[in-house]
């Protein structure tokens, strides 16, 4: 198959193998530069710190830490009798679990994962059952009628408007509903939702049009041919035979929502909120937009914190991916006994 | 029961009708809001359209709207971003389709979908906290600003990389078996099959995949904005930092952030 028989010129034969281990290397590429990436944020994750009086002044990267102790010690003796060394961890169980402080050496991400999480369910609740009902309505309709034709092309057109511009539709949007409503914050939990919800809708509905095409053809045409009417075909057939995978790939999708800071960064996510959110009408803050405006500090004690803070992102992505990709493979499993 | 039968489908009809409506409703209103606040931008403003286009002097306060170097500094850092993706995503593309064993390409594809759900934020630490210092390792510390369209480019194009592979790769898979099949049997090579065979026929795809991806990286504002900074600087170099343009929308100052600019819609349409 590979085509390196006796009877190939010696030219033949190493220009296919060089193509061979050309694309293997290329290909090696990206992984390797991932890699990268992970190394990175776990070196900044962690380090050596000096302290005076408990407060952190100056801390060096793991790397840096190792290759220039001569350094530290010298930094060391010009901070003075009272200065301390230690090596600090990032990611700690109380990094993650505790609440937020205005100091940097003790603040925790529990308030800004609980609004990353509770805007990204909020926002799920509204667009889910709206993305479903279209993707119903396209998928039974589609050969019939023009307007669902048309409702699919723009559906999917919005899959390739960039995510900033949700936010500044978001800001106009509710920035003429506050002006109306004084109730309204722009800068709520609530109005991210909203925002989350439409960014969402989009995606959602695209993928729940893939899923729902999945259900076997034949399951529409016995139901079709035993009398059913056309609801009674959706909601009764090709609702439930599609309903599990719909879910499975929703977790999946919410992993990329997740990680969404742009559209929510121009809406004006605070850049520090001292609890949970507890009502709708309160600020918000979301994980990657804390991840932003952390990075953008100068000083190692704030990157420190964006690179700890972006490894928890990463690890609940990562939770949520694996999360969906067993499901599926559950689900594409009895398909197959299936048929 | 008959009756019964015959009020379902108009109620699921119209509650299908009515949530379809609902999301096209919102994703029409949110052209026409940008529309809008393009055109209010441009009557009331009074700035020419060719003007905002060309011109490259940005300042609000004395009602100088030129976006040429946003623009401009918009469409390097995606060229950048493309060319660097474009051949690892080639190499993945056809390693995934035609040398990869048959039980690993699902691990690939399970690699793929993690990494094109790792956010941008992610990457713009990385062009931070690894990229910028690499270049200035590699460059000199003088000449490579902390901020820069380099290194912003080159992370972009890392981000882009999956999006593009699986482009790519559905691209390459639409050349049918039996052309490779036969170009076998004929006694071509793996390589000869590729190069004559393969590619030539899925140059239509990669050309898409390739447009797309630019569009993308236009769009894509948080890991320029980390990487590149957010400063009207006049555009002189690579190594300078810059403020390509859907980051001028992060603006802080709000006399700095327009309603709209329309070339940013135009571009993805």
């Amino acid at each position: 198959m590979n085509g390196n028989g006796p009877g190939l010129s010696d030219k033949r034969r190493r220009r296919d193998s060089f193509l061979r281990m050309l694309i293997i290397v290329f290909s090696f590429v990206p992984l390797l530069v991932l890699t990268f990436m992970v190394l990175t944020l776990a070196d900044r994750s962690m380090g050596t710190r000096i302290s005076i009086e408990g407060r952190p002044v100056r801390q060096w990267t793991l790397l840096r830490s190792v290759l220039d102790r001569d350094e530290i010690g010298m930094e060391l003796e010009n901070c003075g009798s009272e200065a301390i060394r230690s090596f600090h961890f990032g990611l700690t169980p109380k990094f993650v679990f505790s609440g937020p402080s205005a100091s940097p050496e003790d603040t925790g991400l529990l308030a800004v994962l609980a609004g990353s999480f509770w805007i990204l369910i909020l926002g799920l609740m509204i667009s889910f059952p709206t993305a479903l009902l279209t993707a119903l309505w396209i998928d039974s309709s589609i050969t019939v009628s023009k307007s669902a034709r048309i409702a699919s092309a723009v559906i999917n057109q919005f899959m390739r408007v960039p995510h900033v511009l949700y936010g500044i539709f978001a800001l106009a949007l509710f920035g003429r509903l506050e002006h109306s409503f004084p109730g309204f914050g722009v800068r709520s939990v609530g109005s991210a939702a909203l925002l989350m919800a439409l960014v969402a809708l989009p995606k959602l509905t695209v993928m729940m049009v893939r899923e729902i095409d999945l259900v076997l053809e034949e399951i529409r045409t016995a139901a079709y041919a035993l009398g059913a009417s056309w609801s009674t075909v959706v909601f009764r057939q090709i609702l439930p035979a599609s309903i599990e995978a719909v879910f499975a790939e929703t977790v999946r999708i919410s992993a990329g929502l997740l990680g969404l800071a742009s559209p929510f960064i121009v809406l004006g996510a605070s850049q520090y909120v001292s609890a949970a959110p507890r009502g709708l009408g309160d600020r918000f803050i979301i994980l990657p937009a804390q991840v932003f405006q952390w990075s953008l500090r100068p000083d190692e004690i704030h990157r420190n914190l964006a690179a700890s803070s972006a490894l928890v992102l990463l690890l609940c992505i990562l939770l949520l991916n694996i999360i969906s990709y067993t499901w599926r493979r559950r689900i594409s499993r009895r398909r197959e006994g299936l048929r | 029961m008959k009756s019964f039968r015959l009020r379902i489908p108009s109620i699921g009809v119209i509650f299908l009708r009515f949530g379809a409506l609902l999301s096209v409703f919102l994703l029409a209103l949110l052209v026409f809001v940008m529309a809008g606040g393009a055109i209010r931008f441009f009557r009331e403003g009074n700035v020419p359209f060719g003007e905002f286009l060309f011109k490259a002097a940005w300042n609000p306060q004395t009602g100088a709207y030129g976006a040429r170097a946003f623009i401009g500094a918009s469409l390097r850092t995606a060229l950048i971003a493309v060319l660097f993706a474009v051949p690892w995503s080639l190499a993945l593309a056809l390693y995934i389709s035609d040398y990869a064993p048959d039980d690993s390409k699902r691990r690939f594809r399970l690699i793929q979908e993690i990494l094109s759900s790792i956010p941008a934020v992610i990457y713009g630490l990385f062009a931070l906290m690894f990229v910028t210092p690499l270049l200035q390792g590699i460059f000199g510390e003088g000449r490579v600003q902390p901020y820069n369209t380099l290194s912003a480019g080159l992370v972009l194009g890392i981000f882009l990389t999956p999006y593009v592979t699986g482009l790519l790769a559905s691209a390459l898979e639409e050349t049918q078996a039996d052309i490779r099949t036969a170009a076998m049997a004929l006694g071509a090579t793996k390589a000869e099959t590729l190069l004559r065979i393969v590619l030539p026929n899925a140059l239509p795809g990669f050309f898409s995949a390739v447009l797309l991806g630019f569009a993308r990286a236009l769009g894509e504002s948080i890991i320029v904005g980390m990487a590149a900074g957010a400063g009207p600087d006049k555009p002189m170099m690579f190594l300078r930092r810059r403020r390509p343009s859907p980051v001028f929308f992060f603006a802080p100052d709000p006399e700095d952030r327009i309603p709209s600019s329309p070339s940013e819609p135009c571009f993805f349409w």
